[in-house]
């Protein structure tokens, strides 16, 4: 026991340095999912274009149907055959804002769906434009309806980084692999990695649950 | 790429699926009656399992029991922990279903003398059952996804047989489209089936 803690406190370094990077990549990939998820969301729920949301909802069940490794593996190993080199780095950013994208825009979806239609229709009497009413009057609303959800799904694509390990990008689950194939004892690293994990999920789901009581109306 | 191969993996991504499907379907029993029972400890340690089995993600698990624990094949690895995940998934969604049940339902159990455990089995469960079967059948339909996952510890299913073609060959686009559109056919088609069992499940319970 004291030697699993001895072990454990001497990966820390390591594997700290990996969760880091594990928020680093959910971080920068939610900083491009959500607002192209919020537009995405936005236009296919108010477009009048049929041939147009056909297309974006088309997009958006592609993102939410495919699996990411694979979504992954065709940007990291794909692209390249047709002249596009993306590093691990950029390759993953693009997977997952892909779908990010695809599950921002359904709870986006959902949540203008709740605004009520009068407001719409104020707008319109009043005279603003349609970029006005998006910016100042749906999207704040649909956002603070969002917001749980959206706290919810970023512990999800948290998680998800952990995929990255697949095409060798330094994360925490890479840092603990790497660990585990020096040292051979993958069980403990995994149940170190693993806790770290947890630790940050359940934060974030108990503060999603938090979120969902205050902003209830 | 050798398009041959993708029969066996798509068999095998199928396999895992509906083994994996089912035991989380019956292990979700398990944990929502630890989660509702009397006994406090059993109830503190189905909120641990929910949480602590959701919060780390499903490659880390893999990893974990695959090499950490390392009795299993790559593939008793998978189910095991495919298995595992969707028994907190599922449990949590029984767990909603029940409590949608409207209070009513109690109250005429009560108020007509059925004993506590018939009124259970024979009113509350099989409406619980009803609200809960779409949420699972959503479910069961993302593991499909969730299922790539096994390539990386060496399950030869599609998402593995596309990786070592692209290897192989140099060309990273086919194989990966070619497993993209099997994904989505393969949801699609648990999609349907999964509606078909829920509205024969809703008719067959309400008659």
């Amino acid at each position: 026991m004291s030697d699993f803690l001895a072990d454990s406190v001497s990966w820390l370094p390591d594997l700290l340095r990996g969760l880091g990077h594990s928020l680093w990549l959910t971080f920068v990939s939610l900083l491009l999912g959500l607002p192209l998820g919020l537009v995405l969301g936005y236009v296919t729920e108010r477009t009048t274009s049929r041939p147009l949301r056909w297309l974006l909802v088309a997009v958006i069940e592609l993102a939410r149907g495919l699996p990411a490794l694979v979504v992954l593996y065709l940007i990291y190993y794909g692209l390249p055959s047709v002249e596009v080199v993306l590093s691990a780095f950029w390759s993953i950013i693009a997977a997952f804002t892909f779908s990010n994208a695809g599950y921002v825009s359904e709870i986006v979806r959902g949540a203008i769906r709740g605004i009520p239609a009068g407001q719409l229709e104020a707008c319109q009497a009043l005279g603003i434009g349609r970029a006005r009413t998006f910016a100042s009057v749906i999207a704040p609303q649909a956002l603070r309806i969002s917001t749980p959800s959206l706290v919810g799904y970023a512990a999800i694509v948290f998680q998800s980084t952990s995929l990255a390990v697949a095409v060798a990008e330094p994360e925490l689950l890479n840092a603990a692999y790497n660990i585990g194939s020096i040292t051979f004892q993958y069980l403990q690293v995994f149940i170190v990695a693993g806790a770290l994990y947890a630790v940050v999920v359940i934060a974030a789901s108990r503060f999603a649950g938090w979120l969902a009581t205050r902003t209830q109306y | 790429m050798d398009f041959s191969l993708l029969p066996a993996a798509l068999w095998l991504t199928a396999q895992i699926t509906i083994l994996s499907a089912l035991i989380g379907m019956a292990a979700g029993v398990l944990v929502v009656l630890a989660r509702r029972s009397r006994v406090a400890p059993l109830r503190w340690l189905a909120i641990a399992w929910t949480d602590v089995v959701r919060g780390v993600p499903p490659l880390v698990w893999l990893m974990l029991v695959f090499l950490g624990v390392g009795v299993f094949t790559p593939l008793g690895a998978a189910v095991i922990v495919f298995g595992l995940v969707a028994s907190a998934y599922c449990a949590e969604i029984y767990r909603s279903g029940l409590e949608g049940v409207a209070k009513g339902q109690y109250e005429a159990l009560d108020a007509l003398g059925i004993p506590t455990r018939t009124g259970r089995l024979r009113v509350v469960v099989p409406q619980a059952a009803v609200i809960s079967a779409p949420a699972v059948v959503s479910y069961v339909i993302g593991m499909v996804k969730d299922t790539s996952l096994a390539s990386v510890i060496g399950v030869a299913e599609l998402t593995f047989v596309a990786n070592r073609a692209a290897n192989r060959t140099g060309d990273g686009i086919t194989p990966f489209v070619t497993v993209g559109v099997l994904y989505l056919l393969l949801s699609l088609v648990l999609a349907l089936v999964g509606r078909a069992a829920a509205a024969r499940a809703e008719s067959g319970w309400a008659a």
